[in-house]
């Protein structure tokens, strides 16, 4: 989706730090989970998100992991309990290089990663793992497109177009990554947020656009299911513009 | 030793000799290539109008290396033209030909070719490649001790060294060049994930026969019977109570970092990059396999310094790293001071705003840094929020900082005050290398977590002497802090003047290095108060009982709030706990720095000896205050004030 070699540039100093932001609470989400560490049911170590390292239950041996993985999970009160088969972890850890192949991105590598580390033999959790992100419908969605077209997104702030996120997709995906200032120094007001849309078009073709306010961006990117909050979102009226964005959900 | 027309001073760089003019090092990173030459003059404009001194640029292997043994250096890539550039502005310059740059590199400015070779890869102890997840892509990274690698870097070194020679100074503005770039393993920490390169064994067996001479002495240490060298097998994984052998993989470690760096200085010398300081930073760690005063000391540079990216929350972080600095190295430098950030939010993302940049910059320039190279200073591809575009339009949002930093640190004269710092707090090299013999999934641990989210705390053993040691750091610090005093750091592994400093404390669980009990107990018989705790050492750097001379001026510790008692009282005091502060004085003069570490506005008194004085504040904006004993201050949420204090 997003080409090795991808320019980044022109990006707003203030709007794309905001964007960081908002992704930081995702990326960096709290997630209390407690894991352990074992090689065939002799555990080796246990890790509690608040309490560090710990003993008791969580440390005597098992047989069968996946109830071993419910009784903790009942007992301990976390979100979610991780079983770790160590030996295990080694023959993850080669598919993960596996997946480090020339063409791929480090945006695809790591979800890629994630995936296969919630799907694997070595690592057995409760409850379900997370569900499969959005990206890969993101991803399926702009390959049914031709190439070369340009993707805004724009959130305001008030009347204040406070961050955008402009990118063109090429042959291989995203190989331009931008702003609104890379058209120009001007900033439509939220009356007049599709503007923005039509000076990306300037340069040529807009393949989908989000136009909305900030707090709506943040609620879809804080989402479970970002699209599918996006979905609802768009549903209920409360974006400024949305375009080829429809068949995503 | 002749002099090189270019040497590192205590304050900067001193050019052409001993009465030779002296350079303030406070230079902007700019990305040469990542820009449209054309505009490369506005661009240095730009950064000569606000106070600079210099630029740094790397020189980045992969982009000049256009086709496998063919260089290119026209257009976006002539370096020449672009130095020459700034001399006419003025401003020297930093080079940095790697061969690793960072700098969000497809891969890191290695070649693709070298990086997919399997005789260049640091390998784990199951042989397989170690992933680094970098800018935009991944890459299986190098083995510093391979020497096929090694063997790579010479022939780039072969092309770039001749273009970099010819810049030196006197003949043109380079006053510094930078070796490689923030080696430590790529990052990984973990005692027993990198580098079982079979080179690197190599180097490690070379390391144990340098250190027992006999293969019988090591077996006596070890408790082993290998009938030579070359029959010994690194450790691969941990154990709770660390043995010599796990002990001597970790010191290895460091020490191959410092052949590393010292092998690629030596290449650049015997190139003729020999009239300008050569110089490596390190990315912030401070503990193994980071030695910054060893690195410095005996790895054929000339200056070790670090790098530091930190929003307002981290503004301690960036205190205790300028400490770290002040203590370890002759030029406290920054060789990256991060100014806006990398524009790759799947993986790092960060906000920073002015009031960040304000904030990391205050509190190391004035706050005990005396060297900076600001990261990036102008923007580029894959950067964002720098102070000046592109193009060289300043953004007066984010240039106004670094503008008004250059003019205070003229107008006070900074290079003639110095920092009130008497005690120096050390890290026990000793105690902590057995902390990360502890380290244990050397063949799991992922670079970031965002790779396989694998809780951190799995990946050591947990032992009780670890749980202490950190007490006893922690409270040593805490008890400095909360007395007001300002400390410099270092480790017992690489030791600077004790002399300079009223008092050291250091943490002894049990383990010391011997030679570094001598030089305590000598600094103690000179006059330097000596603190340790909580024990008085009787284990050697390799855990084996070792009786240390008796220690009569030696005072041990009961507990690490006791730390503040050996120090001087400082100054000017604080008790409000957000508030830090920084005393300088030169020339008769005074000067206080105080920070509020806090997202809360602090109504404090700085507190002071009987006379009267008068604090004008020379930062922000405000009416000056005076007072007998004591004054009252007033911060905004994470503000710097500088004090002018006459009595």
């Amino acid at each position: 989706m997003i080409t090795a070699d991808v320019r980044m540039v022109d990006l707003e100093p203030e709007g794309f730090g905001r964007l960081a932001a908002i992704l930081a609470r995702r990326v960096y989400a709290p997630a209390p989970e407690l894991q352990v560490l074992h090689r065939n049911g002799e555990v080796l170590a246990a890790v509690h998100p608040d309490d560090g390292l710990v003993e008791g239950m969580a440390t005597r041996p098992f047989t069968d992991v996946d109830r071993r993985a419910a009784e903790l999970l009942a007992l301990t009160g976390v979100a979610r309990v991780t079983m770790l088969d160590t030996d295990g972890l080694e023959d993850l850890v080669g598919e993960v290089n596996e997946l480090a192949v020339p063409g791929r991105s480090q945006w695809e590598l790591l979800w890629l990663a994630r995936e296969l580390w919630w799907t694997h033999p070595a690592v057995v959790t409760v409850p379900e793992p997370p569900e499969a992100p959005a990206w890969r419908r993101v991803v399926a969605w702009s390959r049914r497109r031709d190439a070369d077209w340009w993707a805004v997104v724009g959130a305001w702030e008030g009347d204040e177009l406070a961050l955008s996120v402009i990118a063109h997709v090429g042959m291989d995906g995203i190989d331009v990554l931008t702003s609104a200032d890379h058209f120009g120094p001007y900033r439509p007001p939220r009356s007049r947020a599709v503007e923005l849309v039509e000076r990306v078009a300037r340069q040529g073709r807009v393949g989908a656009a989000l136009l909305c306010d900030l707090a709506d961006l943040e609620r879809v990117v804080d989402s479970a299911d970002p699209i599918v909050e996006l979905a609802r979102v768009v549903g209920e009226g409360r974006v400024l513009h949305h375009e080829g964005i429809e068949d995503l959900w | 030793m002749m002099a090189r027309p270019v040497e590192i001073t205590s304050r900067g760089l001193r050019l052409g000799g001993e009465d030779g003019e002296e350079m303030r090092l406070l230079s902007g990173e700019v990305h040469s290539w990542r820009l449209d030459p054309a505009r490369w003059p506005a661009v240095l404009d730009a950064v000569a109008d606000l106070g600079f001194t210099a630029v740094g640029t790397y020189v980045p292997w992969a982009v000049h290396e256009v086709v496998p043994g063919r260089f290119d250096f026209s257009g976006p890539r002539d370096v020449e033209r672009f130095c020459a550039l700034a001399a006419e502005r003025g401003l020297r310059v930093l080079l940095r030909p790697g061969p690793d740059c960072g700098g969000e590199l497809p891969g890191s400015g290695w070649p693709r070719r070298v990086l997919d070779d399997p005789r260049c890869q640091a390998r784990r102890s199951n042989g397989q490649p170690y992933l680094l997840a970098s800018a935009t892509h991944h890459c299986h990274p190098p083995s510093y001790a391979s020497t096929a690698f090694l063997d790579e870097v010479a022939r780039w070194y072969d092309a770039v060294a001749p273009v970099v020679a010819r810049l030196q100074y006197p003949d043109g503005p380079v006053v510094a060049v930078q070796v490689d770039n923030e080696i430590g393993f790529h990052f990984q920490a973990n005692a027993y994930a990198l580098d079982y390169h079979p080179d690197a064994v190599a180097g490690y067996r070379a390391f144990l026969e340098a250190r027992y001479g006999t293969v019988g002495a090591l077996n006596a240490t070890y408790g082993t019977h290998h009938a030579r060298f070359s029959d010994v097998d690194p450790p691969v994984d941990g154990a709770a109570d660390p043995d010599p052998w796990r002990i001597d993989w970790v010191a290895w470690r460091e020490e191959h970092l410092r052949q590393a760096i010292g092998t690629m200085a030596g290449m650049l010398r015997e190139r003729g990059v020999d009239r300008v300081p050569l110089v490596h930073n390190h990315h912030p760690r401070t503990e193994p396999p980071i030695d910054m005063g060893a690195m410095e000391r005996s790895a054929g540079i000339d200056l070790c310094g670090s790098d530091i990216y930190a929003p307002r929350q981290g503004a301690r972080a960036v205190r205790d790293l300028v400490r770290h600095l002040a203590g370890s190295s002759k030029l406290p430098w920054l060789a990256e001071l991060g100014a806006g950030w990398l524009s790759l939010p799947w993986l790092l993302p960060m906000q920073v705003t002015p009031e960040d940049e304000e904030v990391a910059a205050c509190r190391a320039l004035l706050g005990g840094l005396r060297a900076a190279n600001v990261f990036m200073l102008v923007e580029r591809d894959r950067w964002f929020a720098s102070s000046i575009a592109a193009d060289g339009t300043p953004r007066p949002e984010r240039t106004a900082t670094w503008r008004r930093l250059a003019r205070l640190l003229d107008e006070l004269d900074w290079a003639s005050l110095e920092r009130w710092a008497p005690v120096l707090l050390l890290e026990n090299r000793s105690e902590t290398r057995r902390v990360a013999a502890r380290d244990t999934l050397g063949t799991v641990v992922p670079c970031f977590s965002q790779v396989m989210p694998l809780d951190d705390r799995l990946t050591s053993i947990p032992h009780d002497d670890t749980d202490e040691l950190r007490q006893w750091e922690r409270g040593m610090a805490e008890a400095l802090d909360a007395a007001g005093i300002e400390h410099d750091r270092a480790t017992t592994s690489s030791l600077p003047d004790l002399r300079r400093y009223e008092a050291v404390l250091v943490p002894v669980l049990g383990a010391l290095d011997p030679s570094a009990w001598d030089r305590l107990l000598a600094a103690a018989a000179d006059g330097v108060r000596v603190g340790i705790g909580p024990r008085l050492p009787s284990l050697d750097d390799l855990g084996r009982p070792h009786e240390f001379p008796s220690a009569p001026g030696v005072e041990l510790l009961s507990e690490p709030a006791k730390a503040a008692v050996l120090a001087p009282a400082p100054p000017f005091r604080c008790a409000h706990p957000a508030v830090d502060l920084v005393c300088w004085s030169g020339g008769g003069r005074e000067v206080l720095v105080t920070f509020n570490a806090s997202a809360g506005t602090v109504a404090a008194e700085v507190v002071f000896d009987g006379r009267r004085a008068r604090f004008e504040p020379r930062w922000t904006p405000a009416p000056a205050v005076e007072g007998e004993g004591s004054v009252p201050v007033a911060l905004a949420p994470w503000a710097v004030q500088v004090w002018e204090v006459s009595r």
